[in-house]
Protein backbone atom coordinates (compact mmCIF):
# COMPACT_ATOMS: atom_id res chain seq x y z
CA UNK A 1 0.00 0.00 0.00
CA UNK A 2 2.57 2.35 1.27
CA UNK A 3 4.83 1.59 -1.33
CA UNK A 4 2.21 2.87 -4.57
CA UNK A 5 1.75 5.84 -3.05
CA UNK A 6 5.79 6.27 -2.72
CA UNK A 7 5.21 5.53 -6.61
CA UNK A 8 2.60 8.01 -7.33
CA UNK A 9 4.39 10.62 -5.39
CA UNK A 10 7.27 9.92 -7.09
CA UNK A 11 5.87 10.54 -10.60
CA UNK A 12 4.22 13.78 -9.46
CA UNK A 13 7.73 15.22 -7.96
CA UNK A 14 9.56 14.29 -11.17
CA UNK A 15 6.89 15.46 -13.04
CA UNK A 16 7.38 18.48 -11.25
CA UNK A 17 10.96 18.80 -12.14
CA UNK A 18 10.52 17.74 -15.60
CA UNK A 19 8.37 21.06 -16.24
CA UNK A 20 10.38 23.23 -13.93
CA UNK A 21 13.64 21.90 -16.38
CA UNK A 22 11.86 23.36 -19.34
CA UNK A 23 9.44 26.27 -17.88
CA UNK A 24 10.31 29.97 -18.51
CA UNK A 25 9.61 30.59 -14.47
CA UNK A 26 10.51 29.27 -11.83
CA UNK A 27 7.73 26.67 -10.75
CA UNK A 28 8.84 27.35 -6.70
CA UNK A 29 8.83 31.45 -6.82
CA UNK A 30 5.42 30.64 -8.10
CA UNK A 31 4.26 27.62 -5.47
CA UNK A 32 4.84 30.38 -2.80
CA UNK A 33 3.52 32.92 -4.10
CA UNK A 34 5.99 35.73 -5.46
CA UNK A 35 6.11 37.28 -9.41
CA UNK A 36 6.41 34.78 -11.79
CA UNK A 37 4.78 36.65 -14.92
CA UNK A 38 5.87 40.00 -15.67
CA UNK A 39 2.76 42.11 -15.54
CA UNK A 40 1.73 44.13 -18.39
CA UNK A 41 2.45 47.82 -18.16
CA UNK A 42 -0.91 48.85 -16.68
CA UNK A 43 -0.14 52.83 -15.85
CA UNK A 44 -2.00 54.85 -17.21
CA UNK A 45 -0.01 57.98 -16.99
CA UNK A 46 3.25 55.59 -18.23
CA UNK A 47 1.09 55.16 -21.26
CA UNK A 48 -0.41 57.88 -21.88
CA UNK A 49 3.13 60.36 -21.17
CA UNK A 50 5.63 57.73 -22.25
CA UNK A 51 3.77 55.35 -24.53
CA UNK A 52 2.75 57.78 -27.25
CA UNK A 53 5.60 58.00 -28.70
CA UNK A 54 7.36 54.68 -27.98
CA UNK A 55 6.55 51.28 -26.70
CA UNK A 56 6.22 51.76 -22.70
CA UNK A 57 8.87 49.52 -22.03
CA UNK A 58 8.47 47.35 -19.19
CA UNK A 59 9.91 49.28 -15.89
CA UNK A 60 11.21 45.59 -14.74
CA UNK A 61 13.84 46.01 -18.25
CA UNK A 62 15.98 48.48 -15.99
CA UNK A 63 16.99 48.93 -12.34
CA UNK A 64 15.73 51.76 -10.38
CA UNK A 65 18.73 53.89 -10.21
CA UNK A 66 18.37 54.11 -14.89
CA UNK A 67 14.75 54.94 -14.63
CA UNK A 68 15.89 57.96 -11.93
CA UNK A 69 18.70 59.10 -14.38
CA UNK A 70 16.53 58.89 -17.71
CA UNK A 71 13.54 60.65 -15.96
CA UNK A 72 15.94 63.44 -14.63
CA UNK A 73 14.01 66.74 -16.19
CA UNK A 74 17.59 67.72 -17.40
CA UNK A 75 17.80 65.06 -19.03
CA UNK A 76 14.57 65.00 -20.61
CA UNK A 77 15.06 68.08 -22.36
CA UNK A 78 17.77 65.47 -24.51
CA UNK A 79 15.45 62.44 -24.39
CA UNK A 80 17.08 59.99 -27.12
CA UNK A 81 17.76 63.39 -29.24
CA UNK A 82 14.40 64.18 -28.53
CA UNK A 83 12.77 67.41 -26.26
CA UNK A 84 10.39 65.29 -24.16
CA UNK A 85 10.07 67.64 -21.78
CA UNK A 86 6.61 68.13 -19.71
CA UNK A 87 5.60 70.93 -18.10
CA UNK A 88 4.43 69.57 -14.72
CA UNK A 89 6.90 68.50 -12.01
CA UNK A 90 4.48 66.59 -10.30
CA UNK A 91 4.00 63.88 -13.68
CA UNK A 92 7.49 63.48 -13.43
CA UNK A 93 7.86 62.76 -9.83
CA UNK A 94 4.65 60.44 -10.46
CA UNK A 95 6.13 58.42 -13.42
CA UNK A 96 9.56 58.19 -11.66
CA UNK A 97 7.72 56.67 -8.56
CA UNK A 98 5.77 54.40 -10.77
CA UNK A 99 8.80 53.29 -12.73
CA UNK A 100 11.33 52.84 -9.44
CA UNK A 101 8.40 50.54 -7.49
CA UNK A 102 7.99 48.36 -10.50
CA UNK A 103 11.84 48.72 -11.81
CA UNK A 104 14.28 45.29 -11.98
CA UNK A 105 15.49 45.87 -8.75
CA UNK A 106 12.25 44.78 -7.12
CA UNK A 107 11.20 42.60 -9.78
CA UNK A 108 10.93 39.11 -9.02
CA UNK A 109 10.98 38.02 -12.72
CA UNK A 110 13.76 36.02 -13.73
CA UNK A 111 14.44 37.94 -16.60
CA UNK A 112 14.34 41.50 -14.70
CA UNK A 113 17.19 39.35 -12.11
CA UNK A 114 19.31 38.75 -15.22
CA UNK A 115 19.49 42.34 -16.49
CA UNK A 116 20.44 43.39 -12.98
CA UNK A 117 23.08 41.14 -12.81
CA UNK A 118 24.51 41.57 -16.04
CA UNK A 119 25.08 45.07 -15.22
CA UNK A 120 28.20 46.49 -13.22
CA UNK A 121 27.89 47.80 -10.08
CA UNK A 122 28.64 51.63 -10.90
CA UNK A 123 26.49 51.76 -14.17
CA UNK A 124 23.69 53.40 -14.41
CA UNK A 125 22.56 52.51 -18.33
CA UNK A 126 19.89 54.42 -20.21
CA UNK A 127 19.40 52.09 -22.83
CA UNK A 128 17.94 48.84 -22.03
CA UNK A 129 19.69 47.88 -25.02
CA UNK A 130 22.79 48.57 -23.70
CA UNK A 131 22.85 46.07 -20.94
CA UNK A 132 25.11 42.85 -21.28
CA UNK A 133 21.83 40.67 -21.05
CA UNK A 134 20.13 42.02 -23.88
CA UNK A 135 23.06 42.32 -26.12
CA UNK A 136 24.06 38.89 -25.52
CA UNK A 137 20.10 37.61 -26.06
CA UNK A 138 20.58 38.99 -29.29
CA UNK A 139 24.13 38.31 -30.73
CA UNK A 140 22.66 35.87 -32.78
CA UNK A 141 20.66 37.96 -35.18
CA UNK A 142 22.40 38.92 -38.38
CA UNK A 143 22.30 42.89 -38.04
CA UNK A 144 20.09 43.49 -41.33
CA UNK A 145 17.30 42.17 -39.34
CA UNK A 146 17.69 44.57 -36.85
CA UNK A 147 18.02 47.75 -38.87
CA UNK A 148 15.35 46.48 -41.25
CA UNK A 149 12.68 48.93 -41.67
CA UNK A 150 10.30 47.50 -40.01
CA UNK A 151 12.62 46.94 -37.11
CA UNK A 152 14.88 50.20 -37.07
CA UNK A 153 16.86 49.04 -34.14
CA UNK A 154 16.49 46.95 -30.88
CA UNK A 155 14.75 49.62 -28.96
CA UNK A 156 11.78 48.81 -30.73
CA UNK A 157 11.02 45.65 -28.98
CA UNK A 158 7.37 45.55 -30.42
CA UNK A 159 9.01 44.66 -34.36
CA UNK A 160 9.33 40.89 -33.13
CA UNK A 161 8.50 40.54 -29.60
CA UNK A 162 4.83 40.61 -30.06
CA UNK A 163 3.57 40.65 -27.18
CA UNK A 164 6.30 43.45 -25.65
CA UNK A 165 3.34 45.34 -24.41
CA UNK A 166 1.95 42.78 -22.24
CA UNK A 167 5.44 42.30 -20.50
CA UNK A 168 5.89 39.36 -22.18
CA UNK A 169 9.26 38.52 -23.70
CA UNK A 170 9.05 34.43 -24.38
CA UNK A 171 10.48 33.13 -27.26
CA UNK A 172 7.27 31.78 -28.53
CA UNK A 173 6.10 35.32 -29.38
CA UNK A 174 8.90 36.20 -31.66
CA UNK A 175 8.38 37.11 -35.24
CA UNK A 176 11.27 38.58 -36.92
CA UNK A 177 9.61 40.53 -39.95
CA UNK A 178 10.78 39.51 -43.35
CA UNK A 179 12.33 36.20 -41.62
CA UNK A 180 11.51 33.09 -40.41
CA UNK A 181 14.86 33.74 -37.87
CA UNK A 182 13.78 31.61 -34.77
CA UNK A 183 15.88 32.23 -31.44
CA UNK A 184 15.75 28.98 -28.91
CA UNK A 185 17.73 29.59 -26.53
CA UNK A 186 17.59 27.99 -23.42
CA UNK A 187 19.02 30.60 -21.28
CA UNK B 1 -29.82 46.17 -8.11
CA UNK B 2 -29.69 46.56 -12.30
CA UNK B 3 -31.33 49.94 -11.49
CA UNK B 4 -27.69 50.86 -9.88
CA UNK B 5 -26.03 49.41 -12.77
CA UNK B 6 -27.82 51.72 -15.03
CA UNK B 7 -27.56 54.78 -13.30
CA UNK B 8 -23.82 54.04 -13.51
CA UNK B 9 -23.98 53.66 -16.55
CA UNK B 10 -25.51 56.68 -17.65
CA UNK B 11 -23.15 58.59 -15.73
CA UNK B 12 -20.15 57.06 -17.16
CA UNK B 13 -21.48 57.99 -20.51
CA UNK B 14 -21.92 61.63 -19.06
CA UNK B 15 -18.87 61.46 -17.67
CA UNK B 16 -16.89 60.57 -21.07
CA UNK B 17 -18.94 63.14 -22.88
CA UNK B 18 -17.96 65.75 -19.90
CA UNK B 19 -16.60 69.56 -21.29
CA UNK B 20 -16.01 69.06 -25.30
CA UNK B 21 -13.10 71.67 -26.03
CA UNK B 22 -14.80 75.04 -26.38
CA UNK B 23 -12.72 75.96 -29.87
CA UNK B 24 -13.36 79.68 -29.37
CA UNK B 25 -12.31 80.09 -25.69
CA UNK B 26 -9.04 77.68 -26.68
CA UNK B 27 -8.15 80.39 -29.28
CA UNK B 28 -8.73 83.31 -27.12
CA UNK B 29 -6.70 81.30 -24.54
CA UNK B 30 -3.66 81.87 -26.95
CA UNK B 31 -4.52 85.09 -27.61
CA UNK B 32 -5.85 84.67 -31.47
CA UNK B 33 -7.07 87.85 -32.79
CA UNK B 34 -7.63 86.70 -36.64
CA UNK B 35 -10.33 85.50 -38.71
CA UNK B 36 -11.12 81.90 -38.99
CA UNK B 37 -12.72 81.99 -42.38
CA UNK B 38 -9.20 83.28 -43.63
CA UNK B 39 -7.22 80.29 -42.57
CA UNK B 40 -9.11 77.50 -44.25
CA UNK B 41 -6.03 75.89 -45.97
CA UNK B 42 -3.13 76.95 -44.14
CA UNK B 43 -3.27 73.71 -41.89
CA UNK B 44 -2.76 71.79 -44.83
CA UNK B 45 -0.03 72.97 -46.74
CA UNK B 46 1.92 73.39 -43.01
CA UNK B 47 1.36 70.01 -42.74
CA UNK B 48 3.92 67.87 -44.91
CA UNK B 49 6.34 71.76 -44.94
CA UNK B 50 9.38 70.54 -43.75
CA UNK B 51 11.08 73.70 -42.15
CA UNK B 52 13.99 71.30 -40.90
CA UNK B 53 14.55 68.75 -43.25
CA UNK B 54 12.70 65.22 -42.95
CA UNK B 55 10.61 67.19 -40.23
CA UNK B 56 6.70 67.37 -40.64
CA UNK B 57 3.43 66.91 -39.15
CA UNK B 58 2.82 64.54 -41.74
CA UNK B 59 6.25 62.50 -40.51
CA UNK B 60 4.84 61.10 -38.33
CA UNK B 61 0.63 61.84 -38.52
CA UNK B 62 1.16 60.90 -42.25
CA UNK B 63 -1.01 62.66 -44.75
CA UNK B 64 -4.51 61.00 -44.25
CA UNK B 65 -5.41 61.98 -40.98
CA UNK B 66 -8.17 59.52 -41.22
CA UNK B 67 -5.47 57.15 -41.15
CA UNK B 68 -3.22 55.67 -38.43
CA UNK B 69 0.75 57.08 -38.57
CA UNK B 70 3.92 55.86 -37.38
CA UNK B 71 6.29 57.29 -35.44
CA UNK B 72 9.11 58.18 -38.06
CA UNK B 73 12.03 57.40 -35.29
CA UNK B 74 10.74 54.55 -33.20
CA UNK B 75 8.21 53.24 -35.69
CA UNK B 76 5.36 53.27 -33.15
CA UNK B 77 2.05 53.05 -34.71
CA UNK B 78 -0.19 56.52 -33.89
CA UNK B 79 -3.76 55.97 -33.76
CA UNK B 80 -5.48 58.51 -36.24
CA UNK B 81 -5.46 62.20 -35.58
CA UNK B 82 -8.62 62.89 -37.29
CA UNK B 83 -11.92 63.21 -34.57
CA UNK B 84 -14.46 61.88 -37.13
CA UNK B 85 -12.12 57.98 -36.77
CA UNK B 86 -10.63 58.80 -33.33
CA UNK B 87 -13.58 60.09 -31.31
CA UNK B 88 -10.97 60.81 -28.40
CA UNK B 89 -8.81 63.24 -30.70
CA UNK B 90 -9.49 67.02 -29.91
CA UNK B 91 -11.69 66.68 -26.85
CA UNK B 92 -8.97 67.77 -23.72
CA UNK B 93 -7.48 71.53 -23.59
CA UNK B 94 -4.33 70.34 -21.75
CA UNK B 95 -3.63 67.21 -24.15
CA UNK B 96 -3.97 69.73 -27.14
CA UNK B 97 -1.87 72.39 -25.66
CA UNK B 98 0.88 69.55 -24.45
CA UNK B 99 1.17 68.55 -27.57
CA UNK B 100 1.25 71.50 -29.75
CA UNK B 101 4.09 72.49 -27.48
CA UNK B 102 5.67 69.10 -28.06
CA UNK B 103 5.36 68.34 -31.05
CA UNK B 104 6.12 72.33 -32.19
CA UNK B 105 9.47 71.89 -30.64
CA UNK B 106 10.41 68.21 -32.21
CA UNK B 107 9.86 69.83 -35.75
CA UNK B 108 10.28 73.15 -35.90
CA UNK B 109 12.89 73.62 -33.05
CA UNK B 110 10.88 76.36 -31.51
CA UNK B 111 7.06 76.39 -30.13
CA UNK B 112 4.81 77.67 -32.89
CA UNK B 113 2.72 80.59 -33.15
CA UNK B 114 -0.83 81.34 -32.61
CA UNK B 115 -1.36 81.38 -36.36
CA UNK B 116 0.15 78.32 -37.09
CA UNK B 117 -1.35 76.73 -33.80
CA UNK B 118 -5.13 77.82 -34.74
CA UNK B 119 -4.03 76.21 -38.22
CA UNK B 120 -3.08 72.99 -37.11
CA UNK B 121 -6.07 72.14 -34.89
CA UNK B 122 -8.80 73.97 -37.61
CA UNK B 123 -7.12 71.75 -40.26
CA UNK B 124 -7.34 68.66 -37.78
CA UNK B 125 -10.79 69.36 -36.69
CA UNK B 126 -12.13 69.06 -40.45
CA UNK B 127 -10.38 66.05 -41.44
Amino acid sequence: MFKKYLSVMLFFVVSLFALQSQSDSNIWTYIVGKVKQASPVNNELYLEECGACHLAYHPGLLPSRSWIRIMNPNQMLDHFGEDASIDETTIYDSLTNYLTTNSADESGHRRSRKILRSIGANDIPIRISDTRYIRRKHSDIPEDLITQKEVGSLANCGACHRSADRGSFDDDNVRVPNSTFRLWDDD
Amino acid sequence: MKKIYLVIIALLSFASFAGPVDFTKLYDSWSYSGDLSSITNKGQTMWSEELIPGKSCSSCHGDDLSRSGQHVKTNKVIKPLSPKTNPKRLTKTRKINKWLKRNCKWTYKRECTTDEKVSFIEFIRNN
